[in-house]
């Protein structure tokens, strides 16, 4: 979460760019990796979608600039939920269509993967994977945005639509949760033998 | 939060979260920045275009105030020349509805009360009659249509005291006493019909008195019309017998005495009905026609008490068994309103 300096400055940028769309420009190269990121690892490592959906988020956010309403939250908080939404509404279409993202991505990882690049971080990729998909939709997307886009709760509550101390609270659960699927000792000496 | 409880499930995101390596096309970020730009652009034009609009200079002196103008010029007028009114019976509530006011004409006939020896007739005034409470007497009342018994005062056996008093408009049942003696009932006919109107009834079972007269007094109004049912003014006075004057003069009480009801004036010729029955005739409440209208084979007696201008009470005895019929006038036709037998006591209240 930046500092109030930070925030003043990028509430100032907001502002003017409600009255000069050309300041729009600034916030999206300040935010477009950011955005990025997040969009590539929802739809499971699908570029053209990734692209899609990012440039469609923020041509939504330009639409809707004078709207947003300064809350003290970072101008990516708003961002992010845009994104969100774009993905949900994607993924709808998806399954409408048949369409497995996940299922894609992971035969994907595993093709541009070799034998040697085995490695403990793609065993704890695969060890995620597998819990992630135990959970709720939910409580997977309050883990991302928590551990992989580096969120605070409140910016989590302000996407999530939640209130923050909900959001605390199923952090916790969540986390719980999937710490009850992890695969002990005992169970990692028999998947060797 | 327990740092090291989480620390294990934690560490594998961070971890993984570390060796992503997300490379970011640069030309897909440009492309999307044209896309952008465009989009600018076109929210630029639109902008510049409304500033620079004709129409959004002088539309509001082109419609706008005009508009304006007309619509105080109309407030003006609809405040200055229309008066509606709304009418006050739309939205006032219902009034309560008024219990029927009754009249001199409408009252029971006052009946004097027997006189006694010691003490002096009692006649009720209006405010003992409101006060009287309509219950009704043991005695059952025969009638008979013969107008002389009722015009002939009876003579009294042995009497003591003479007792004058009121009839119940509506009596089933007085007791006066421990004792119930069946008293003589007198019908008043008459000249040219055969409705009875009068019951008389008094209340001979007093105790131990053994010879009272009552008189009974009954207004009637005066016939009309060839077609008006109108009952005689007929005094009736009817001797009860074993009856001692000294007790019944201190037992009798007003709610005791029974009330008889003034018979109504009809200007025209009332049609009684009953079911697809229609009789036609003034006389209609004689025995005969009761009996049709009520369904019975031999009625003993029959007995008309006139409630009101619009109500009559029609006691029939039939092998032992009185029954009660109400009769409601209906555009002029009498209909009767109810076969049940009912009490006296509800329909008079």
């Amino acid at each position: 979460m930046p500092n109030n300096t930070e925030l003043e400055s990028e509430r100032r940028l907001i502002e003017t760019a409600k009255v000069d769309p050309e300041k729009f420009m600034d916030l999206y190269t300040k935010y477009y990796d950011q955005i990025y990121r997040y969009v590539y690892r929802r739809t499971g490592g699908n570029k053209d979608e990734t692209h899609d959906l990012v440039s469609q988020t923020f041509i939504d956010a330009l639409s809707h600039i004078q709207s947003f309403k300064w809350q003290g939250y970072p101008f990516s908080s708003w961002l992010y939920k845009i994104a969100h939404n774009n993905v949900i509404k994607w993924y709808r279409k998806a399954e409408k269509s048949n369409y497995v993202p996940i299922e894609e991505a992971k035969n994907v990882s595993d093709k541009n993967r070799d034998q040697q690049e085995l490695t403990d971080a793609s065993l704890a990729k695969d060890q995620i994977n597998a819990i992630m998909e135990k959970l709720e939709e939910d409580e997977r997307e309050i883990l991302r945005l928590k551990f992989f886009e580096g969120l605070s709760n409140i910016e989590i509550a302000e996407i999530m639509g939640l209130s923050i101390s909900n959001i605390g609270v199923k952090v916790f659960r969540t986390l719980k949760k999937a710490k009850g699927f992890l695969p002990t000792k005992h169970d990692l000496k028999q998947s060797n033998e | 939060m327990n740092k090291n409880y989480f620390s294990d499930i934690t560490d594998l995101f961070f971890k993984v979260k570390n060796e992503e390596n997300i490379q970011i096309d640069e030309s897909e970020k440009a492309k999307i920045k044209n896309i952008l730009q465009t989009r600018i652009n076109e929210i630029k034009n639109v902008k510049e275009h409304k500033q620079d609009s004709f129409w959004n200079k002088w539309r509001y002196q082109l419609i706008g105030a005009p508009a304006s103008l007309l619509a105080l010029v109309l407030a003006l007028y609809a405040t200055t020349n229309l008066n509606v009114s709304i009418p006050k019976e739309d939205f006032s509530p219902t009034p309560p509805a008024k219990p029927p006011v009754l009249t001199d004409f409408d009252r029971p006939l006052v009946k004097t009360a027997p006189k006694l020896e010691t003490k002096p007739p009692r006649t009720l005034n209006k405010i003992q009659e409101n006060e009287t409470d309509f219950k009704l007497p043991k005695t059952k009342y025969n009638t008979t249509a013969t107008s002389q018994e009722t015009q002939a005062p009876v003579e009294p056996e042995n009497t003591k005291s003479k007792d004058t008093r009121e009839k119940p408009a509506t009596s089933q049942e007085t007791t006066v006493g421990p004792e119930t003696v069946k008293p003589r009932n007198t019908v008043s006919q008459n000249t040219q019909k055969d409705i009875p109107v009068i019951m008389d009834g008094t209340d001979t079972t007093s105790q131990k008195t053994t010879d009272t007269t009552t008189t009974n007094t009954q207004k009637e109004p005066a016939t009309s019309q060839e077609t008006t049912v109108e009952p005689e003014e007929t005094t009736s006075t009817v001797k009860p017998e074993n009856t001692v004057s000294e007790s019944t003069s201190t037992k009798i009480t007003t709610s005791s005495l029974p009330i008889i009801k003034k018979p109504t004036e009809t200007s025209t010729s009332p049609i009684y009905i009953h079911k697809d029955k229609t009789i036609k005739s003034q006389s209609a409440f004689n025995k005969e026609n009761l009996a049709k209208l009520t369904s019975s084979k031999t009625p003993d007696s029959t007995t008309v008490y006139y409630i009101s201008d619009n109500q009559v009470i029609v006691e029939i005895d039939e092998d032992g068994i009185t029954k009660w019929y109400l009769f409601d006038k209906i555009k002029d036709n009498w209909t009767i309103s109810k076969y049940k037998k009912f009490r006296t006591k509800t329909v008079v209240k």
